[in-house]
């Protein structure tokens, strides 16, 4: 997944830490894809947190995530 | 990313300046000398001023003038403007993109007040297609490059390197590190996570349905209802024998009935015969009494009537005394006092008492018992006048319970007649008690029905109550496994960012240390002499001499700079944020010795990193410039005539 596709104009985030997390959801795309948006969310400093994540996370489980 | 030009106009004492930072391909190394006084560190301050908006590194001169130049504020009053604007813009490079970052602030001329501002960023990409942002979207842009949390490790205040391990040790420099490094990301995004899940767990806790409760409480109700109606059946059943019953009696005693209303009237009449007999018996004695009564009366009639009439007579006339007690007026002239108002009484008042009893010729007593008996004849007199009338009465009454009793022997024999002629009475009789006790059942059964129809429809309220909340909990569980869904994808991923926050921070750390040394070690012109560079959990840093000892403390101030830059250049890679370094003044606090080692240092750094540096002539010596003028890309001397307007005497490039 490239940042590009998340919608985010300007990212930098540590590759280490994006390697790292891909490794260990490489059999979970669904996971990988909500801890990179959020952490791209987090990244910019998100203010009224909540609402962001509960909102992802009912998206991703309602798309059928285990 | 690196910077290509910084232009300022209206700042402070840069009327107009730009400085374009061209890289000759070899080293990244830009000079920038100037007297104090001409500037030096608020061209730092114009930088950071641009890209963050405020200017941590302002001298106290500096901080009681405006920011806007005080000889463009002049001009601008000269030409008669409202308004005059403060603007720095950088332009800077990474990767293919350009950015131009540009921060205007508008003044008052006339008093020096600021107005409003703009912040904005013209990004080009390797394409040559422009996107402009403003305000929090530039913010936005210079964050992801250089993040304002940390741009403290990009433009130095050279004092600062001398102070580094000083006063940024531990925690800081532990936050720092996570921070820039990102694992403070990981950190935050678990925490606000853990905060998610723990409310969609009191969530999913409330939504519990309690389904199990709910059916055994429906089937209560529906037993309830099932026998409610059975009770129902039953009893509507037994209305239907019952009917049929009253039926069967109705039949039997159809034609027939009559014999059975004449019972009831023969009893009923007989019992009125009985009280009829009772009344005339008591009239009778009655009676008795009221002659024996007025015979005494009506024979002393006469006399009453004379006496009455005398009395009346005297006592029309004036003739009986006053009612006046002649004891009562003895006994107040024997105390001396008014027995009425309990007063004494003088001489005077005791002698027209006195003069009172005298004339008191007849004895009140005896007027007394007249006017009693007077009142006591009246009496008498009205009785006799109603003997006639009490007379009639009686002889009335008596009359009207002979007839009646007269009549009532009439009607039980004209019955007793009629029921001489009925055959089969008890069959009739039997017939009749059986309607009546079924009609009763009917009445009590009906009532039945109606109390238990009205509790079935409670019951029948309840089970559609139950069936509404059951639905809804069925509802309700399938939003709770999606809840339980959530929480455990959320669980998941917390998981995950946990061990990768774990793995990364001891990495972070264990890089930190081993790439700290590595550009130390480098960089360090005693070679030989230091052993490593420990990192303990709390980050802080020590550095441990080649005998074993720790020596970070007895470092001098050019190693200790030295040190300081060692580990920004580790955070730097270990971040990713490979941005530039702008450094005020990087040599004030090392000695002459160790400037040459220091220089040399900084130009190693800059063949892969730009560097911008700014010196004070004095700081600026021969052997640095030995070392630094042949590789510069940029050299750079400002100059002031009257500290008021700073301006580029000369550049070499």
């Amino acid at each position: 997944m490239k940042f590009s596709e998340l919608g985010v104009s300007f990212m930098s985030i540590n590759k280490k830490m994006v390697e790292k997390i891909s490794e260990k959801t490489k059999n979970n795309s669904t996971l990988k894809e909500f801890i990179m948006k959020m952490l791209v969310e987090e990244s910019k400093g998100l203010g009224w947190y909540k609402d962001r994540y509960i909102a992802e996370l009912e998206k991703t489980v309602k798309d059928g995530a285990d | 990313m690196r910077i290509q030009s910084i232009v300022i106009k209206n700042y402070r004492q840069y009327k107009d300046l730009a400085l374009n930072f061209v890289d000759n391909g070899k080293h990244d190394l830009h000079i920038i000398i100037g007297s104090n006084g001409v500037g030096k560190t608020n061209l730092l301050n114009a930088t950071v001023w641009c890209l963050y908006g405020d200017e941590p590194h302002l001298g106290d001169k500096s901080r009681a003038l405006p920011r806007i130049s005080l000889s463009a504020l002049d001009e601008a009053r000269e030409k008669g403007m409202g308004n005059c604007d403060v603007i720095v813009s950088i332009t800077a490079s990474d990767g293919g993109g350009i950015f131009k970052f540009e921060r205007v602030q508008s003044f008052n001329v006339s008093n020096a007040f600021e107005r409003k501002s703009k912040f904005s960023v013209l990004v080009t990409d390797e394409g040559g297609n422009h996107n402009y942002y403003e305000d929090d979207k530039a913010k936005e842009c210079i964050n992801q490059y250089m993040p304002e949390r940390i741009r403290e490790y990009f433009f130095f205040d050279g004092e600062r390197l001398d102070r580094y391990f000083i006063t940024e040790q531990g925690s800081k420099i532990k936050d720092s590190i996570h921070t820039i490094s990102q694992v403070q990301l990981l950190s935050t995004m678990r925490e606000h996570l853990e905060n998610v899940i723990n409310e969609k767990q009191k969530e999913a806790g409330k939504k519990s349905p309690g389904i199990a409760n709910l059916y055994n409480e429906r089937e209560e109700i529906t037993k309830q209802i099932t026998k409610l109606t059975e009770d129902i059946s039953d009893l509507n059943t037994q209305v239907n024998t019952s009917k049929l019953a009253i039926s069967k009696a109705q039949e039997i005693l159809h034609g027939q009935e009559d014999s059975l209303e004449f019972d009831k009237k023969y009893t009923i009449l007989t019992s009125k015969k009985e009280y009829l007999e009772g009344e005339l018996k008591s009239n009778k004695l009655d009676i008795l009494k009221f002659i024996r009564d007025y015979q005494i009366l009506l024979s002393f009639y006469p006399h009453i009537k004379r006496t009455y009439d005398i009395i009346k007579e005297k006592d029309s006339a004036g003739m009986l005394p006053p009612n006046i007690d002649k004891n009562f007026l003895k006994q107040m002239l024997d105390e001396h006092k008014c027995l009425v108002c309990n007063r004494d009484l003088f001489d005077k008042e005791e002698s027209e008492v006195q003069q009172l009893i005298d004339r008191l010729k007849v004895s009140s007593e005896l007027s007394n018992l007249l006017m009693s008996m007077k009142s006591d004849l009246e009496m008498k007199i009205d009785e006799a006048k109603r003997y006639k009338e009490k007379k009639g009465k009686l002889l009335d009454q008596r009359r009207r319970i002979e007839k009646e009793i007269q009549e009532v022997n009439r009607d039980i024999n004209e019955i007793d007649l009629k029921l001489k002629s009925y055959s089969n009475k008890e069959k009739i009789a039997n017939a009749h008690k059986e309607r009546t006790m079924h009609e009763g059942l009917i009445e009590t059964n009906n009532k039945k029905i109606g109390a238990y129809e009205h509790q079935l429809k409670q019951q029948n309220q309840k089970l559609n109550d139950l069936n509404e909340k059951l639905d809804k909990a069925l509802s309700q569980q399938k939003e709770c496994e999606l809840l339980k869904k959530l929480i455990h994808f959320a669980k998941d991923a917390n998981s995950v960012i946990e061990e990768v926050e774990h793995e990364l921070m001891t990495e972070v750390r264990n890089n930190m240390q081993r790439k700290t040394m590595e550009y130390f070690d480098r960089l360090i012109w005693k070679k030989n002499t230091y052993a490593n560079i420990e990192l303990d959990e709390e980050y802080k840093l020590d550095l441990i001499h080649k005998y074993g000892y720790r020596c970070v403390g007895s470092c001098s101030a050019a190693e200790r700079a030295l040190l300081a830059l060692s580990f920004t250049l580790a955070l730097h890679g270990e971040s990713g944020f490979d941005a530039l370094l702008f450094i005020d003044t990087p040599v004030s606090r090392v000695s002459d010795t160790n400037r040459e080692n220091s220089a040399v240092v900084l130009g190693e750094v800059s063949k892969h990193k730009q560097i911008i540096m700014t010196f004070a002539p004095s700081e600026y010596s021969s052997e640095i410039q030995r070392v630094l003028e042949p590789i510069a890309s940029t050299l750079v001397k400002l100059y002031t005539e009257d500290e008021r307007s700073t301006q580029l005497e000369w550049e070499v490039i």
